[in-house]
Parts: C-alpha cells; sequence; structure tokens
C-alpha cells in the first residue's frame, strides 16, 4: 500500500499523514490527479491521531466558529463513511448528566442551545436515566441525551482513509521529511525531503502539530502553536460495559480549549476517561503524570457507582495541535501553491471529511480537477476472527489455517490478520497493534510480542536489530550478545 | 467442525494442567483433554533454567522436572490438543476452541481452568511518565532472551523479584548487559530461590528492598527513570526497564464464562481448593493463586483432583 519510491513530481502534496491529510489525500483521489502525502513517520496516524479518544461530536460550544460547523456537519457523514471504508462505528449518544441544582441550570442553557443549533436532544429524567446507565450515580439529577454522539477508531479510521486513498491512486510515502521548498516569484514549485525534490503544482500542509515548522519552511504566514496535551485512562474490556453512553459532566464553566473530556465507551469494548487538559513546554510531551492520573480518576468518578479502579487497561496523552487563534484556520497561504490546514484539534476527527471538502474547493483555482470514473469509495478491513461467528470461522480456518493460530490471547488476534497487517504495510509493533489491536489487551503483548517478532522477521526477511517499536530509535533488541 | 466429548476438559497446558492430568489419570479417569494454547506444553515454567524445584521426591531443575512430567503425560492416555485455543465454553460445559485444524467443541463433564496468570503489567503498577520502547515484563523479557542471542538493551532497571524476574536479570547479565539495581517494592525479597540472589549478588547486583520507580523516561527508547527508596528520588539513566513483580491470573477466559472474580483484589472467587460459582467448572494452579509458588502451585493441583474425585 505504501510506495518505496519518492515520486520527483505531482499535482498535489500533502504534507502529513494523520487523519486530515488522509482524509484530504482520499477526498482528492476522487479526481485525476498525481497526488503525493509525506509522512515523517513510519506510519500513517502515528503524530496526533493516536492521541485522540475516537469520539465523533455532535456539537461543540463553539458553534459560531469554524470547527463548530465542520463538526455538526462532519457528524452525519460518518454513517456512510464507516460503511464505506469498513470502519466499525457507533452512535452511542452523549448523556451530559447533572449532578447538582447549579449543574441542572445548566442543562436548560444547554437544552436550549442545541436546539437553537438544531441538534437533537432529548431530556431524560433520573428515572429513565437509570435505566438506561445503570452504573451512574445515584447523584444524578437529569441529563440531555444526544444520539448523534458516537464512537470509532481514530487510528482504524485513519488507516482505512489512508489505504482507500492507496487503492485510488495515491502515492503515500513514509520515514520521509520535509526540509524546505522551492519557491519561484512567490508561487511554491517543489518540496524538498531528505530523500529527495517533489516538483509539484501544489502543496497542502496538514503538519499538525508542526504545521508551523513547515509553514516556516515555506516563508508563509507565522504559525503560533498553542499545544495542549490531554491524558487518557483506558479501563479493561474484561469488566464488561462500564457505560453504554459517552457520559460527561454538565461543565459550569465553558473552557475554550476543552469540552472537559468524558467516560466513552470505546469501539474496541474498553471504557476510556478523559482527556483532561495541561499545558506543555514541548510538542513531544506525551508523558501522564501521577497527577494526570489522580485527576481523571477524580473527576469521573463520581459519575459512576462501581468503578473497577484496579482494572486499568492503559494510559496514554495526546498534544492537541491548537493554534493561538483556537480555531480552524483552512485557506490558501499568501504563498500562492501552498493551502494551510492548521489548528485542528477536537473535533477534527469529527470534521475531516468535512475539511476535505473545504480543501477541495479551495485547490479547484490551482488544478483542474476532473473526476476519475474508476474511483472506488470502499475498503475492506483486515478480517477479525474476534469478530466472527464460530460458525464462519471453521470455513475460513479451512481455507487459511492461519486464522486458527491465535497469537494474541487477550484480543483474540490470529496470525492471518497478523500477516495481513504486514502485507498491508505494517513495519512496525505499533502499526500492528493499530492494525489488529494484537497487543492491546491488559497484558500489553507479554506472551505474543515474542511471537509477533517472529512473524515480522520471517514475512520480511527482516534482522532482529532492524524491528522497532515505532521507528528508528525505538529498536527491541540491541547487537552485540553472547552466543549463549 | 471437530466434536469429541470428555470427562475433564483441562484449559491451559502449563504446570497446574499437566498435574491435574497427570492426577486424574493415575487415579484412572479416562477421557481426559489438555487444551494448549502454545505449540508446546509447560507454560511458564519451560523458560525457567535455573529454577529448582522441590517435591515429595526430591528437588530438581525446573527443566528436569517438567521433561519428566511431559514424558509421564505421552505415556498417558492423556489428550493433548496443541496449538488450540478455547474461545468460549458453552451451555452444557461444551468447550469451544480454534486451531489450525478448524474449530473444536468438547463437550465435558468437568472443565478445570488453568490458563495461569502474567505478569502486573506497568500500566496497573501506575508507573507514570512516557511510553517507549524498552519496557518489558519479566515473562517476555525472559522469553525473548532465551529465545534470541541478542539482548533486550545494554543498561537495564528492574523492579520485583520473582523467580522469573530474577531469572531474566542473570540471563541479561549472561548477554553482556549492565543491571543499574533490583528494586523490591516490599520490604522481603519475594523469590523462593535465594540461590538465584546468590548468583546476582556474585556478579554485583543489588537488591534494593522499599523502592520503586515512579517515572520513565524516554521518546523512542527507555531514557532513564526515577525511583523512589526512603523518601529520596533516584534517577537512573538506562535503556531497558524489567517489570516483574507480582502476579495477576490471566482473568479473560474465566470472566467470559461468569466465574464471580473481585476486580479490587484482582482474585477469583473461589473455595480453598478451586470450586466456582459455576457447576462443574474448577480452577487451578496460578489462575487460582496467582502468588503461589510453583511447588504450591503442584500441590493444589494434586489437592484439588482428590476433591473433585470423592464429589
Amino acid at each position: 500500500m505504501f510506495s518505496e519510491e519518492l515520486p520527483s513530481k505531482a499535482d498535489v502534496v500533502i504534507i502529513g499523514g494523520g487523519v486530515i491529510g488522509c482524509a484530504i489525500a482520499r477526498a482528492l483521489s476522487k479526481y485525476d490527479l498525481e497526488i503525493v502525502l509525506i509522512e515523517k513517520e513510519p506510519d500513517v496516524g502515528f503524530g496526533v491521531s493516536k492521541g485522540n479518544a475516537g469520539v465523533i461530536h455532535p456539537f461543540v460550544p463553539q458553534m459560531k466558529k469554524l470547527k463548530g460547523k465542520m463538526c455538526v456537519e462532519g457528524n452525519k457523514r460518518f454513517d456512510e463513511i464507516s460503511k464505506e471504508l469498513d470502519v466499525p462505528f457507533k452512535r452511542v449518544g452523549l448523556l451530559i448528566v447533572a449532578l447538582t441544582f447549579l449543574e441542572f441550570f445548566g442543562l436548560i442553557f444547554a437544552y436550549l442551545f442545541l436546539k437553537k443549533h438544531k441538534i437533537k436532544v432529548q431530556w431524560i429524567w433520573r428515572k429513565t436515566l437509570r435505566k438506561l446507565e445503570p452504573n451512574i450515580t445515584p447523584k444524578a439529577k437529569a441529563a440531555l441525551f444526544v444520539p448523534s454522539a458516537g464512537i470509532l477508531d481514530p487510528v482504524e479510521y485513519t488507516i482505512a482513509l489512508a489505504e482507500n486513498a492507496a487503492k485510488n491512486g495515491v502515492k503515500i510515502v513514509l520515514n520521509t521529511k520535509v526540509t524546505g521548498f522551492e519557491v519561484e516569484n512567490n508561487r511554491i514549485v517543489g518540496v524538498i525531503t531528505d530523500r529527495g525534490v517533489i516538483r509539484t503544482k501544489v502543496v497542502i500542509n496538514t503538519a499538525g502539530l508542526y504545521a508551523d515548522e513547515i509553514s516556516r519552511k515555506a516563508r508563509a504566514e507565522e504559525v503560533v502553536m498553542n499545544p495542549g496535551k490531554g491524558a487518557m485512562i483506558v479501563f479493561s474490556e474484561s469488566i464488561g460495559n462500564l457505560v453504554s453512553h459517552i457520559i460527561a459532566e454538565m461543565p459550569l464553566r465553558i473552557d475554550p480549549r476543552t469540552k472537559g473530556g468524558a467516560i466513552i465507551p470505546t469501539i474496541n469494548g474498553k471504557t476510556l476517561w478523559g482527556p483532561n487538559l495541561t499545558d506543555v513546554e514541548t510538542k513531544e510531551d506525551v508523558s501522564v503524570t501521577q497527577e494526570d492520573i489522580s485527576l481523571i480518576i477524580e473527576k469521573f468518578s463520581r459519575l459512576l457507582k462501581n468503578y473497577p479502579l484496579k482494572m486499568i487497561n492503559t494510559f496514554f496523552a495526546g498534544v492537541r495541535p491548537a493554534i493561538i487563534e483556537g480555531d480552524f484556520i483552512i485557506r490558501k497561504s499568501k504563498v500562492r501553491g501552498l493551502i494551510q490546514v492548521l489548528g485542528i484539534e477536537s473535533p477534527g476527527l469529527t470534521a475531516s471529511p468535512v475539511i476535505a471538502d473545504k480543501v477541495i474547493e479551495l485547490i479547484k483555482d490551482e488544478v483542474e480537477l476532473k473526476p476519475k470514473h474508476n474511483f472506488n469509495p470502499t475498503r475492506k478491513g483486515i478480517t477479525r476472527v474476534k469478530r466472527m461467528k464460530i460458525e464462519n470461522l471453521d470455513e475460513l480456518i479451512k481455507k487459511d489455517p492461519k486464522y486458527g493460530r491465535i497469537i494474541c490471547l487477550c484480543e483474540m488476534v490470529s496470525e492471518a490478520e497478523i500477516v495481513e497487517a504486514i502485507k498491508r504495510g505494517a513495519r512496525t509493533l505499533d502499526s500492528i497493534k493499530f492494525r489488529t489491536n494484537a497487543m492491546k489487551g491488559d497484558c500489553h503483548g507479554e506472551r505474543c510480542l515474542p511471537k509477533i517478532l517472529r512473524i515480522i522477521k520471517r514475512e520480511l526477511s527482516l534482522e532482529l536489530k532492524d524491528i522497532t517499536k515505532k521507528g528508528k530509535g525505538s529498536e527491541i533488541f540491541v547487537r552485540g550478545g553472547c552466543e549463549c | 467442525m471437530l466434536e469429541m466429548s470428555s470427562n475433564i476438559a483441562i484449559i491451559g497446558g502449563g504446570i497446574a494442567g499437566i498435574i491435574t492430568a497427570l492426577e486424574f489419570h493415575d487415579s484412572g479417569v479416562d477421557r481426559i483433554v489438555v487444551i494448549e494454547h502454545e505449540d508446546s506444553l509447560g507454560g511458564m515454567l519451560k523458560y525457567l533454567q535455573r529454577r529448582r524445584i522441590k517435591d515429595e521426591t526430591g528437588e530438581v531443575s525446573a527443566r528436569d522436572y517438567l521433561s519428566q512430567k511431559l514424558n509421564a503425560l505421552s505415556e498417558s492416555s492423556v489428550i493433548v490438543l496443541k496449538e488450540t485455543t478455547v474461545v468460549n465454553v458453552e451451555r452444557d460445559n461444551r468447550v469451544v476452541a480454534i486451531s489450525p485444524r478448524g474449530v473444536v467443541k468438547i463437550k465435558s463433564q468437568k472443565v478445570i481452568l488453568a490458563t495461569g496468570a502474567r505478569f502486573m503489567t506497568r500500566e496497573e503498577l501506575i508507573i507514570p511518565g512516557y511510553r517507549p520502547a524498552g519496557i518489558f515484563t519479566a515473562f517476555t523479557a525472559l522469553s525473548l532472551l532465551n529465545e534470541y542471542r541478542d539482548n533486550i538493551g545494554k543498561v537495564a532497571i528492574i523492579q520485583g523479584t520473582h523467580d522469573i524476574t530474577l531469572e531474566a536479570a542473570i540471563k541479561f547479565l549472561e548477554k553482556g548487559g549492565e543491571i543499574k539495581a533490583i528494586l523490591e517494592n516490599e520490604k522481603d525479597v519475594r523469590t523462593c530461590d535465594k540461590n538465584l540472589v546468590e548468583i546476582l549478588a556474585e556478579k554485583g547486583v543489588k537488591i534494593i528492598t522499599n523502592a520503586k520507580i515512579i517515572w520513565i523516561s524516554g521518546d523512542k527508547r527507555v531514557n532513564n527513570v526515577i525511583y523512589l527508596k526512603d523518601n529520596e528520588k533516584e534517577q537512573v539513566a538506562c535503556d531497558t526497564v524489567i517489570i516483574g513483580t507480582s502476579l495477576v491470573p490471566r482473568y479473560e477466559l474465566p470472566l467470559k464464562l461468569g466465574v464471580k472474580f473481585d476486580f479490587e483484589k484482582k482474585k477469583f472467587h473461589i473455595n480453598g481448593i478451586g470450586r466456582t460459582n459455576l457447576d462443574s467448572v474448577y480452577l487451578c494452579g496460578h489462575l487460582a493463586y496467582p502468588s503461589s509458588s510453583f511447588e504450591e502451585v503442584i500441590k493444589m493441583g494434586k489437592v484439588l483432583v482428590k476433591h473433585i474425585l470423592t464429589e
């Protein structure tokens, strides 16, 4: 699926293979264009996209801003997209809960606000709330139910977009860093990378957290990032459904930088709490502190009756690529041929299809958009043993016995799925994890990591020392052991 | 689809599964099936190279002990299904498993769950920080070190003093690695085999008790850790963190079946011997008693069989 060679020319170069870059790549692949997507990491979705909670938001408090409009529009698109791309997506709905009278008054305002913006919303009283969510705290007085809120796996979606784009001709080049641009008469004519130059007509800056650096290299507008870290805790699938809707407490003060997080049932059967918001000194700070963990637990545990705190599956953090303007910016740069896609923090995942449409509109003046007659909007995901009925499994195993050899016990991932992930371009352990869910169980690959290493080694004829967790520098082995 | 029936279906072919299978067999029970997920039996025990096992017949190395039992098993009428993974146990104790040969359904009089245990992860121990490469549980570390020539790092810090953890530490040293320290959160060392502690002491590795890692740093690979000893923080540069403190049961399958579990203590609700809240479903080995030694697991396996036979 990924291209080994760096093409020497293109009509459009997209910089950054996050969910936004991939959504744009897929949308553009409907047209007769030479498109190249450049990603510095060894896989798509390795930056901001993997640090996301996976919520398809129904709205944001800032409805007048671009991100508000795009969020509402984007939300509507996911039934179709998820079907086309074979990405599990579920509209579980959002419950905004009031625990105090003050919060109850807040709900009234929220109700009027949602009605005004034509977001479907419904009052839920105490008794019904208990029926909907038996595990909710008895303190919960009432709630607003917003049915359009949904969940999906953000990295699975990003990979699906990339695979579909590649199928329709987009060349995706990994491990390639943009070092500069060739500019003639204030127009970009080429992208200089550490692996060579691509001559191009248009460049799209979807570099996420590093969009400021790309802009600087193009001598375009100054972009001032305002990154904020969000930590999340994930609880084990083994505790069952802690909640079945997204549950958020009615906030009494709207923070422009965060919606405040929620209790989120993930599409993979786990439960996620968060994210919170903390300031960071560097964009690379994806650490989770003891304080993050304590604050998240304190904030969300009071929404529930039972919460097995010891059943933690994982915790992780993502950095929001927000900009100082506090909104999405999608526009042509003063440097001609450059389209800036900046500040795509939450609800960027939800807005991704609409952002892609907006970019297409902007690109019209730069290149001719001739629809391709053979565009194929569908993509098939990897066949998952865990999601299959036992009756169908027997037949599948007869066709390929590798489906019967379970590698990851916690997540029931077979050898066939891992081999398929490698065939689709996974080169690192994290890439395999994101494509198959192997090593995502509560043991984090205690038994299956050695087996997965063996499969990678065999399938790619790689040397052990060249296998990494997430790219160069994250090797699992060091060279130079003794002969024992 | 292959369908069969058995008197006893044992899920998990580690030492607990092997011992119970042999005990049932020696007591005259026939039609015993052991279902093992891996391509060989032995579970955790097969990774140990130095640990010695004591039972009523004397003391032998874990390896010899295991091969004795495996020999006995292969001479018995016990059916062993390798590379077979149980996905569910349906009504009437119908064990549903998959293997490269297809789906297998085994209707069994009694089901013994012996899926073993695993080490607590860094996440479960809530060790904050970054998530780089180079963090292993002791079991993963030991199995990688056993399988491959190369080492998994150059400089390690180790949390925990389980048998397996110390075996991994010794192996790490043998492959030219350096160990900055072995930390034990409790006041006493956990291993039952003091021989392992001596080997490490001879190699100049000290075990620091009442000490705990509180931060892991590193972008791509571990870069350094901070540990706490007597309220003093100590920063150590290293590229590897091995975590092997205590075991938790592999609870996924039993929970799916509905065996009652204490989510706080991470232990199953069983009576003293291994009976669960489900009819004809029993738990044994590290799954039932995660903090037991291998010797205790062996002993308890035998007790469980006697108990079931007198029921």
